[in-house]
């Protein structure tokens, strides 16, 4: 009889921690989901993105920027949004997929909230061996979001905006993927768990080979990252003057304001993963430094700086010039770095 | 963990803030009200004024992939491999096979298999 009840306490007291385990688990879980790295603080951060190249770019042009909402204009973005999710009016063209163009706007959104669970910031991390494959795929979910905002308006603008859009994407995407491929190739060697995000941007020392692969990636990166947020010189695809604004023509209200976030939260986040990637994160510190965030927030903004200076001074170029100057240029480079890789992979190169 | 718990969390959470987002946007659609069936914006030119209507030929949509930047591919692919003669189209396929299992070669060996 005392057996039984002394067996019937550890036991509920055992299912109870078990419970609550797992209830911790799962708060964290939806905490990095929603939270941070997720949702709100990628929102946020890309919004601050868009405050920072706009008033870098006004004041690199002579002019001064958003100025009025907040220190120095710095809640413009944030007023933007909110004024076009409340007050504008939504119109609604005919033979137009509203209701697909967001639920694919909604899709992007999840999958860059997703990905942030494989960076070493989350509290909650997602890391498999291979995991970079299943990262690549969430990284190209706004890509098709973008262009199925054109594709889903039945107007010519729209349409020429995201078929410019989706040629630019055809040489830009394998880029991107190539050069995040020969990162995690060379930082992920020797870890635990092979090919894995979270092992390749928790690794700090390499050598002079990988340095160089890790180089090469880095500008093939940057350069493919500019073309898919489709900043200048690669902005053919929303060309103002030529096509009413491109994939972007016929939004309106809270449609626009969800572009505008995937837009600016995507680049953030392309931006995000370059400094962990490629520039170390925190390194000379580590992940659990309190001051490491002020070195990632550091290099992101002399990496973003560099972005907006390109952007700022340089002119949009025909579509036909921009495939050409990303197959010379990124798709070369990236490819490069990705033989290196493989071949210091199967011990060719030490 | 592995790669199928993974790619399962990785889908339920994006599954999880697409859903939010989706709610939200129809919260804030349905109160701030809309307005449809609205003729394409065309820049002030009137749908009946185009004779062929106002979509968009497929020839224009792939003029940068296909006439301007990669005019050259095509032009050798559609001159000196589609021929018709059989020994060509022999030697392209034999061309297209061997590099195919080069880079099967290289990637089995880099991955250790």
């Amino acid at each position: 009889m005392v057996f039984d009840s002394y067996y019937s306490f550890i036991h509920s007291y055992y299912s109870f921690r078990w419970l609550a385990m797992n209830v911790f688990e799962l708060i964290t879980y939806l905490f990095s989901v929603l939270i941070y790295p997720g949702l709100t603080f990628l929102v946020v951060l890309g919004l601050l993105t868009q405050w920072y190249i706009r008033k870098l770019v006004g004041r690199m042009q002579n002019r001064i920027g958003p100025k009025y909402v907040g220190f120095m204009g710095i809640a413009q973005p944030f007023a933007d949004i909110i004024k076009l999710m409340f007050v504008k009016k939504e119109l609604s063209f005919r033979h137009g997929l509203r209701s697909f163009l967001v639920i694919f706007i909604s899709l992007g959104m999840g999958a860059l909230a997703s990905a942030m669970l494989f960076t070493p910031i989350s509290p909650y991390l997602i890391r498999a061996p291979y995991d970079v494959i299943l990262f690549i795929y969430l990284m190209l979910w706004t890509t098709i979001a973008l262009a199925l905002i054109g594709l889903s308006l039945s107007n010519p603008f729209t349409i020429v905006g995201s078929s410019r859009f989706l040629t630019q994407v055809l040489f830009t995407e394998p880029a991107i993927v190539m050069s995040v491929l020969a990162a995690v190739i060379v930082l992920s060697k020797d870890s635990e768990i092979p090919f894995s995000i979270y092992s390749s941007l928790a690794k700090y020392s390499i050598g002079p080979m990988s340095t160089l692969v890790i180089a090469l990636s880095l500008i093939s990166y940057i350069i493919a990252t500019i073309a898919k947020s489709m900043l200048k010189p690669f902005d053919i695809p929303e060309a103002e003057t030529e096509l009413a604004g491109g994939i972007f023509a016929e939004l309106s209200g809270p449609a626009l304001a969800l572009t505008i976030v995937i837009h600016y939260t995507e680049l953030a986040f392309l931006n995000l993963i370059a400094v962990l990637l490629f520039l170390g994160g925190p390194y000379p510190l580590s992940y659990g430094d309190p001051l490491g965030a002020l070195i990632i927030t550091t290099k992101y903004v002399i990496l973003l700086t560099a972005i907006t200076s390109i952007r700022a001074s340089t002119g949009r170029i025909r579509i036909e010039q921009a495939l050409t100057a990303i197959l010379k240029y990124p798709l070369t480079l990236s490819t490069l770095s990705l033989i290196i890789a493989m071949l210091m992979h199967i011990k060719l190169i030490l | 963990m592995d790669v199928i718990t993974a790619s399962i969390l990785a889908s339920i959470s994006m599954l999880i803030t697409a859903l939010i987002i989706y709610l939200i946007y129809l919260s804030v659609r349905s109160s701030g009200g809309s307005e449809t069936g609205l003729e394409p914006y065309l820049c002030g030119e009137s749908a009946n004024d185009f004779k062929d209507g106002i979509s968009v030929g497929g020839d224009n949509l792939f003029w940068g992939s296909t006439l301007a930047t990669l005019r050259r591919l095509y032009e050798v692919l559609r001159d000196e491999v589609h021929t018709g003669v059989l020994n060509d189209w022999l030697t392209y396929m034999g061309i297209w096979f061997s590099i195919a299992t080069i880079a099967l070669f290289i990637a089995t060996t880099a991955s250790g298999g």
